[in-house]
């Protein structure tokens, strides 16, 4: 089992690829049948489907940046607290939070369930 | 099972009996309720008491259910579900959610719950 050091390390680096929306760098974090899911829709996403998300996002936000409000080792990986924060094109400010359990195996993360709000991603559709 | 955990089971317990002096019991006197994030959160247990009226007024039948859990430090997380019929309208809302428990020594200090506020039951989320 990944050692509480290296679980926050990939946690770090996972956020400093989604903030440089270097997708590539995101892609490479991901255990190749790393299993994504939302509590929204409760719908497992590939890795390849939730990159193309990412894209979205990053393509509706400039100065993407996550506040990180607690991240913390657990059995196998760790857990996130996070407000993914940006600009829209309108100008205005966009503030999403979000917790998210991350499991981690051999560098790479294997899982991520992340619980959000999904109104809150409205101004993105608009 | 762990100290934190069997607080939180308690207050599962208090809040399905409708035992409000229970599940207030667990609570800090300056507890901070965020009963979802992104709303304005309860302050004190005056105001819990308040909301717990509410609910009681708007959701019947209801389910909670704490399906994993992990702890560090101060904290308990919590990953489970909550099902109810809203009795304003009769539909029944289902959803996963997350639950993140700061304590200041056995009293809950800070929860904050992580959902999809608008979520209808649909029959894949009930699958």
């Amino acid at each position: 089992m990944i050692d509480a050091e290296s679980a926050l390390t990939i946690g770090a680096r996972f956020m400093q690829a989604l903030e440089e929306k270097d997708l590539d760098a995101v892609r490479s974090l991901y255990a190749s049948d790393a299993r994504l899911w939302h509590n929204f829709d409760q719908q497992l996403q590939s890795v390849e489907d939730n990159l193309k998300t990412l894209e979205w996002i990053h393509r509706k936000l400039d100065d993407l940046h996550y506040d990180i409000v607690r991240r913390e080792p657990i059995p196998g990986g760790y857990y996130q607290q996070h407000v993914l924060r940006g600009t829209l094109a309108s100008g205005e400010a966009f503030a999403m939070p979000a917790c998210a359990i991350v499991k981690v195996e051999d560098g790479k993360i294997t899982s991520l369930d992340e619980y959000l709000d999904s109104a809150h991603t409205a101004p993105l559709r608009q | 099972m762990s100290r934190k955990m069997s607080i939180v089971e308690a207050l599962r317990e208090a809040s399905l009996a409708g035992d409000h002096e229970a599940f207030l019991s667990h609570l800090a006197d300056d507890i901070e309720y965020h009963y979802h994030v992104g709303s304005r959160p309860l302050i004190g247990k005056e105001w819990v008491q308040k909301f717990l009226n509410s609910y009681e007024t708007i959701a019947a039948d209801v389910e909670w259910r704490i399906d994993r859990h992990a702890e560090t430090g101060d904290c308990l997380f919590v990953e489970g579900y909550e099902e109810y019929t809203d009795q304003r309208t009769g539909e029944r809302i289902a959803h996963p959610y997350m639950g993140i428990f700061e304590f200041d020594g056995d009293k809950v200090a800070k929860w904050r719950d992580y959902f999809e506020m608008d979520n209808r039951k649909k029959e894949e989320a009930s699958a």
